[in-house]
């Protein structure tokens, strides 16, 4: 991140802010696009943590832990989106496909398929650590310093959050295995 | 079930889709600080409130150590000394020396102001753009639709080169990257996102005069939509130093 760039906007100055909006916009809305799994409400909440990254800047002591600090205040953020996203997302339901066709491009949809209910059912500081960790790659300590949570306690919600996607995936796959036993 | 099946499954549905943000989320938020103040914390940073022994002692001695050689400064001095060393004479500062980019100063360069209402009849009479490309080019690459002026500018500081499109006086990045200038007719842009080059860098037939420069493409572009976009936004010119 540039360090000129975060210490121009923590000075008040709106052109460097538009120029720090344009290099951390795009991860910032990928994070919380994955955490919520619905583009649209993390467009609200990527606008809202932008605009308390303008408010809150000058408090942030150390220009070079923009990155770390920004993705606190964007993972609150989905925090406090959640009471909309977690009405939301109980009335999902995932499509019926027709898994009589045994091939791989179907089986890819239908894991993902499961993948996604699975997620979706998960608490959202579990989705929040599993997102940092596997899809911004942060090492499990760096995460744990990011959401300001002790290393046991990402640690843990990493391993139930795995835990949950990989028993839907194996339970998809093995009722796959199952039907395709039956059609052979 | 393999370790490498299961993640490989993730990782394809976790990097499905897109990440670009979208530009109107961008410009709501710009507009949004220029009437948000930002929160000033009025105690004095980083001033612990209980020092340690250490420190203390520390800080008792720099006092001392100033205090004494405050007192020799102004008691110690011998009668020959009154009125303290000369004076240097007037001396001349050297000019600070503007910074380059290449053939050009660094800065911010602006190109003319265009009407919209011109933009979109541009964009309404070139016959090779689809209906699509042009809802796309109005609405999402300029998001120009029910706005009345648009300007661009390039701004060209420390190998990194923003270009911005203000749209009724709101401003925001459209693009950013990396210039090169292999020699003084040409600027070679390339754009990055998300930290990664994108392939395929603009190469741009350059002509200086003065503070102002112009910029041409060097070679067409096939995409009709991005052909458009990007002659507007580098043709436009004259680009004048602000």
């Amino acid at each position: 991140m540039d360090r000129v760039l975060v210490e121009r906007a923590r000075s008040g100055d709106q052109a460097a802010f538009a120029d720090l909006v344009h290099l951390v916009s795009d991860t910032l809305f990928g994070i919380a696009r994955r955490i919520l799994r619905d583009p649209g409400l993390a467009e609200d909440v990527l606008q809202n943590a932008l605009v308390t990254i303008w408010r809150k800047l000058p408090g942030l002591r150390d220009a070079d832990r923009f990155e770390g600090w920004a993705f606190r205040i964007l993972v609150n953020a989905c925090y406090a989106a959640a009471p909309q996203s977690r009405r939301w997302a109980a009335t999902v339901r995932v499509l019926p496909v027709d898994r009589e066709d045994p091939a791989d491009d179907i089986r890819s949809i239908t894991d993902r398929d499961e993948l996604e209910r699975a997620f979706r059912a998960l608490p959202l500081d579990q989705r929040a650590v599993f997102v940092l960790h596997h899809h911004v790659g942060l090492p499990l300590v760096a995460v744990a310093e990011t959401l300001g949570i002790p290393d046991g306690t990402a640690r843990s919600r990493l391993h139930y959050a795995t835990r949950a996607l990989r028993a839907a995936f194996e339970a998809n796959r093995a009722l796959d295995l199952a039907r395709e036993g039956r059609l052979a | 079930m393999s370790d490498r099946v299961f993640e490989h499954a993730v990782r394809d549905w976790l990097e499905d889709g897109s990440d670009r943000t979208p530009r109107h989320a961008i410009e709501g938020v710009l507009l949004a600080i220029k009437t948000t103040p930002q929160q000033r914390s009025l105690r004095i940073p980083w001033r612990y409130p209980t020092m340690n022994p250490i420190a203390r002692l520390a800080a008792v001695a720099a006092v001392a150590t100033v205090a004494i050689a405050g007192s020799l400064y102004l008691f110690g001095r011998s009668p020959g000394n009154v009125g303290g060393p000369p004076t240097p004479g007037p001396t001349t500062l050297p000019t600070p020396t503007p910074a380059m980019a290449g053939p050009i100063l660094a800065g911010t360069y602006a190109g003319p102001t265009l009407q919209v209402a011109d933009i979109i009849a541009m964009v309404n009479t070139d016959s090779r753009l689809t209906a699509a490309d042009r809802s796309q080019i109005i609405d999402v690459l300029f998001a120009i639709r029910g706005k009345q002026t648009w300007t661009d500018s390039l701004e060209f500081r420390g190998g990194l080169l923003f270009e911005r499109q203000t749209v009724d006086g709101v401003t925001a990045v459209g693009s950013s990257g990396r210039y090169a200038f292999p020699d003084d007719h040409t600027l070679v842009y390339t754009e990055t996102r998300n930290g990664v080059d994108l392939p395929n860098p603009w190469r741009l037939d350059l002509t200086i005069e003065g503070n102002t420069f112009t910029l041409h493409r060097s070679a067409p572009v096939a995409n009709p939509a991005d052909d458009f976009v990007t002659r507007v936004i580098f043709e436009s010119g004259p680009f004048t130093l602000r």
